[in-house]
């Protein structure tokens, strides 16, 4: 059986998703079982009335409307915002890339609390924009205010997620070959009839993933849109599932209303499944097809025009993230209480005896570990649905996808009720919290590997079959080399989810098991802003490193292979 | 199939390495509190007040932390059936009736209960005993208001335009004690101020955390906090610019509590923690790590508290009352700041 196993073909039918079971048992223990435990305990009450009552109220039904219309428009805003990042990644080369890259991917991996911060420090009313603006033109008023508006909730939706754009599109697009889009020009196509009716096709599997992943983020999303949003006005389901499960300590009517966005995640994904299947097609695909270029070998109008986009992107990315590293280096010491150039935060973070330190390396750890078990599992399980065919299949992968459109709230819960029915103690064991961690970051492993390999020829698979090559030979020259990109991107992303991890972690730690994160709270919570920040900056430090290494490893080879290519023609 | 081992090797790989610690010390407390997170956090109470108790007693406590004190109450609803804790620590008054109603709750009067004023027993049938308070307050940076607001009509003013930071009620316990406050003061009319105060209000955030960090990064000028928050500026930066605001109607009170739960295996321990709560051990503990004031009234404050006001006149709502109409004060607070 060995010989079948890996490439049970497209029209195998179910018999491929038999092995989806085994990552499926995985999310059933570690994220359905609570899950159910706590839907469970909300419905055995009155439930099924209060149900029926919040989705015949008009409010609740505006907030529903609301937050799909929010998270749609970040989703438009944050991939229109990363295309032409995605390109210049993908064909360029230039000093400095893999700095830019991993850069623009640690916005992904901050609490909210500092993306809220960091954002009033640079964009708000006083803030270091503004400031500069005012002393240059003499006014009295901030002139830019651009916060607290709809507009700010999607600019810091943007800042947030465009990074998995980024990373999601131009991994595809570096594969894509540029022959027939040359020879759509060579028969007169112009350039924009060329992208749009070749290109863009072609990379459509890349940007509705990014979409999908973008669009649930947004689903979710509640501080950013709260603080930046003003206010009110700007309710999402989250906040509403926040105050019947905290506030109003209302378990039945948080659960139902976690039913009903749990359910609309889950059709939307259904959906999203089927679109995504209809129209992305698998064709030839090369190793590093894109030539990629020395940057100052493209004309100076190109170049102009690309200087300008990475100005402005930086400018969103890299000032609101400076603002939270400014910060750390400064304390109030004066009686006046205006701030100066301090290392006190730092002095507090790495103090003898320090928790700060041990929440450091525990989320070292936990982010580790979630890759060595999300990355295998998720790639695994992205390999078993190309490969197969069926509703039963695409089921299958909405429900794995439903993590990451839950209520943290609600599995929160779901993981105290686990906590008192077990038996036995398993509070405070890491294992429990690195489960829950990997739970999260598995569908975004998935996601990421599935966009590749949905473009992988099957010929080329074939033609190495019948040539005799081994499965296992097949998948180590032909399939991983073409997935690596997709893998490495997942792998990124699943540190990141882990190293930001609040709500679980919060639950499910004990004294010694705390993360950054939580320790960056409890720095906030004893009014000490300036240390949080200091730890906001290693957590970011430490990500960046992470992101730089898989850069390396993402072009280190590539380039080396590339120049190799060139030499020979 | 060497592929499919592999799998499962990668697996199973990282809870190897994780399952030798899992499982180190397994003593058995004697006594296991929940409460919320800063409580537990080294700058909290949580590890001083700990090591006195044992100290005093010989006993060994386990505090576990669940989130806020919204989440540890529905954690206690969840293990109604089950209890695993002994006590509950950081339900405040607004929590109280639903606390009651879930029926969780022993009662309990701590012997040295007489050592605390009167109208700091916030819960008369004793299943929630104090052990400390506070008053919500709007806080103002002194370096940009000289001459500050003295109650909340004043807050109204055109010269305070996008000026308040304030908290959502529906997440955040400040922002529900907030809009209590102008029920208290305006009782049904409090819709109509909500509706004049509008234009003052730059943003209200999800919590206390991003709505004090705004404000000290000198968004806006005032927020909304607690009238200690000025004390911890004193204590650990050395600097009188933010102070808090005391106004004629009076400011909403927050009183915190701890019960023992219902089933609790370790009641007699239970009970002596109740009672080491309320002495000055434990009290003295409480202003330079939760900022609030002590329920005991014979302990020493710090210094710094000097800038910790106690207003005249004290604001409480009746917590039956709040439990009654909770939902609809929210829902129509909601659909007026919506407009």
């Amino acid at each position: 059986m060995g010989r079948n196993y890996f490439t049970v073909r497209p029209g195998s039918g179910a018999g491929g998703s038999i092995f989806l079971l085994l990552p499926f048992l995985f999310l059933v223990t570690v994220f359905y079982f609570p899950l159910s435990l706590i839907l469970i305990y909300s419905f055995s009450g009155s439930s099924l009335s209060r149900f029926l009552e919040i989705l015949t109220s008009s409010y609740y039904l505006r907030v529903i409307g609301f937050t799909i219309f929010q998270a749609a428009i970040s989703t438009l805003f944050a991939v229109f915002l990363a295309l032409p990042g995605a390109y210049i990644m993908s064909h360029f080369t230039f000093p400095g890339k893999k700095v830019i890259k991993a850069l623009t991917t640690i916005p992904f991996v901050l609490p909210s609390i500092l993306v809220v911060l960091g954002f009033v420090i640079f964009f708000g009313n006083n803030g270091v924009l503004n400031s500069f603006l005012k002393s240059i033109f003499n006014l009295d008023e901030p002139p830019l205010k651009i916060l607290y508006s709809l507009k700010a909730i999607i600019l810091a939706h943007g800042f947030y997620n465009f990074p998995i754009a980024i990373q999601v599109i131009s991994g595809v697009w570096e594969k894509i070959g540029s022959d027939i889009r040359l020879a759509a020009e060579g028969l007169g196509a112009g350039r924009i009839r060329a992208f749009l009716t070749i290109t863009l096709p072609q990379l459509l599997p890349g940007i509705m993933t990014a979409a999908a992943l973008i669009f649930l983020f947004c689903f979710m999303s509640f501080a950013v849109i709260l603080v930046l949003g003003g206010g009110p006005q700007f309710t999402t389901v989250e906040v509403e599932v926040y105050r019947l499960a905290r506030i109003g300590v209302d378990l039945e009517g948080a659960g139902g209303l976690a039913i009903i966005s749990s359910v609309l995640s889950l059709l939307f994904l259904y959906f999203y499944l089927r679109l995504q299947d209809r129209y992305s097609f698998a064709e030839e695909m090369q190793l590093s097809a894109a030539k990629v270029k020395r940057f100052t070998a493209s004309p100076p109008v190109v170049r102009l025009l690309l200087i300008l986009y990475l100005l402005v992107i930086l400018t969103l990315i890299i000032a609101p993230l400076l603002s939270v590293v400014a910060r750390s280096f400064t304390a109030r010491v004066r009686w006046s209480g205006i701030t100066s150039f301090s290392l006190k935060s730092y002095a507090q973070v790495f103090q003898e005896g320090s928790v700060s330190l041990l929440a450091i390396w525990n989320s070292v750890r936990y982010a580790l570990a979630t890759v060595l078990i999300a990355v295998p599992l998720g790639s695994f399980s992205a390999y078993v649905i190309v490969r197969s065919r069926g509703e039963f299949v695409r089921i299958l992968e909405s429900l794995i996808m439903l993590p990451m459109g839950i209520s943290s709230i609600i599995l929160g819960l779901g993981y105290l009720r686990l906590l008192n029915i077990l038996p036995w103690e398993i509070k405070g064991g890491r294992l429990i919290i690195i489960s829950a961690h990997a739970a999260i970051a598995f569908p975004f492993v998935l996601r990421s590997v599935k966009a590749v390999m949905k473009k992988i020829d099957m010929t080329l698979v074939d033609a190495g079959r019948s040539l005799g090559a081994t499965p296992l030979r097949i998948f180590r020259t032909i399939e991983f080399p073409l997935l690596k990109s997709g893998i490495l991107t997942g792998g990124a992303f699943a540190f990141a989810i882990s190293m930001g991890e609040v709500q679980a972690t919060m639950i499910l730690a004990d004294r010694e098991g705390i993360n950054i994160p939580i320790a960056m709270y409890r720095f906030i919570g004893a009014y000490n802003f300036f240390a949080a920040c200091a730890l906001g900056t290693l957590l970011m430090v430490l990500c960046f490193l992470a992101f730089l290494m898989i850069e390396h490893f993402r072009y280190g080879s590539e380039i080396k292979e590339n120049s190799r290519n060139e030499s020979e023609v | 199939m060497r592929k499919f081992s592999f799998l499962l090797l990668s697996v199973c790989l990282p809870f190897l390495v994780f399952a030798g610690g899992a499982r180190e010390k397994k003593d058995i407390p004697d006594l296991v509190i929940y409460t919320y997170d800063s409580f537990v956090s080294e700058w909290g109470p949580g590890p001083q007040v700990l090591a006195r108790f044992e100290e005093a007693t010989g006993l060994k406590v386990r505090l576990e932390s669940a989130g806020d004190a919204g989440q540890i109450l529905a954690r206690a609803i969840l293990e109604k059936k089950n209890p695993k804790a002994d006590i509950v620590l950081g339900l405040d008054n607004n929590l109280l009736a639903a606390a009651l109603d879930a029926d969780i709750l022993e009662s309990f009067s701590a012997g040295n209960l007489d050592k605390i004023p009167g109208e700091l027993i916030f819960d008369k049938t004793a299943h929630l005993t104090p052990y400390d308070y506070g008053f919500f307050s709007i806080i103002y940076d002194s370096h940009r208001i000289s001459e500050p607001p003295g109650n909340l009509e004043d807050l109204t003013r055109e010269e305070y335009r996008k000026s308040i930071i304030l908290m959502d009620p529906r997440t955040s316990s400040p922002g529900f004690g907030f809009l209590l406050w102008t029920i208290v003061v305006y009782g049904d009319d409090y819709l109509d101020y909500w509706e004049r105060l509008k234009p003052s209000i730059l943003t209200i955030t999800d919590g206390w955390d991003s709505g004090y960090g705004l404000f000290t990064e000198g968004e806006a000028p005032m927020v909304l906090s607690y009238t200690t928050s000025p004390a911890y500026h004193v204590e650990f930066e050395e600097t009188d610019r933010y102070r808090a605001l005391i106004f004629e109607e009076g400011n909403y009170m927050q009183i915190e509590g701890a019960g023992i739960l219902k089933g609790a295996r370790n009641r007699k321990n239970a009970e002596l923690f109740l009672e080491f709560m309320l002495s000055e051990a434990f009290q003295e503990v409480i202003p330079l790590t939760n900022f609030m004031f002590p329920v005991n009234s014979d302990t020493s404050l710090p210094a710094s508290f000097e800038y910790a006001l106690k207003p005249e006149k004290i604001l409480l709502l009746d917590a039956e009352d709040i439990r009654k109409n909770q939902n609809t004060w929210i829902q129509k607070w909601v659909e007026t700041i919506s407009r």
